[in-house]
């Protein structure tokens, strides 16, 4: 009896991204691919993402965008820097409560002026994997910075902020 | 975009469920207040742009990923 070719349940994707700057595959899985409903500030004409993600490099992860190509977000898990209470004030701004399947993440970059890295504390992206979306949150009224410098702490594998 | 005068203490209604006053008028400032329902996201219009460019700007320099990387050890 013939015996039916089995495909993975679920075949990895391959993307480009412009993470570094020069054009590059790599395979992410279906259920890293998140839509935002409402436009993203600034990126309007993205609203497909694939998140990047690779052991090679820690904490650090991308967003890449499918719909521009050199839209390409580098993003750290906010429980990847140590911000007492932030978690908190983040659930408060969602519409449901956390849970497994929710990640949020910070928007990081090298700022040069200052010769260090910063997180975008204000704007957080939260994905929610149960529904495949994601949206940027503005936390108004919450005091919390564009722009928060940190510093790597090598031995406890955290960023703190500086 | 449609233009209304109003004085302290009037008001403004949009559509059914939002509701803007005019509380006091300061010199160069205006205190408004806002009711609107828990879903209406209610956003100081700069808050909006500095995200936006703080976007542009983190989504177009790959030498951010570089350098982030290699400070935690994990670039090459």
């Amino acid at each position: 009896m013939h015996q039916p070719t089995i495909a993975p349940a679920f075949p990895m994707l391959q993307i480009q991204t412009f993470r570094f700057g020069e054009p590059e595959q790599v395979a992410v899985s279906p259920a890293s691919l998140f839509t935002f409903p409402e436009p993203v500030p600034g990126l309007a004409e993205s609203h497909r993402f694939a998140l990047i993600e690779d052991v090679a490099y820690g904490p650090l992860k991308w967003l890449q965008s499918l719909d521009e190509a050199a839209v390409c977000l580098p993003v750290l898990p906010a429980a990847s820097v140590a911000l007492p209470g932030y978690g908190a004030d983040v659930a408060a701004f969602l519409d449901a409560a956390p849970d497994a399947d929710t990640r949020v993440l910070l928007v990081t970059r090298f700022d040069a002026e200052a010769g260090s890295f910063a997180v975008n504390l204000l704007a957080p992206i939260v994905l929610d994997g149960g529904s495949g979306t994601g949206r940027q949150v503005i936390l108004e009224d919450r005091s919390h910075p564009i722009r928060q410098h940190i510093v790597w702490d090598a031995r406890d594998e955290v960023f703190a902020p500086c | 975009m449609l233009v209304l005068s109003r004085r302290a203490g009037q008001g403004i209604r949009i559509g059914d469920d939002v509701r803007l006053t005019v509380v006091a008028i300061d010199g160069q400032f205006v205190r408004l207040g806002l009711e609107a329902p828990a879903a209406c996201k209610i956003l100081r219009e700069e808050l909006w742009h500095s995200v936006a460019a703080d976007n542009k700007e983190a989504a177009a320099a790959p030498t951010s990923a570089h350098a982030l990387a290699q400070a935690i050890g994990r670039g090459s």
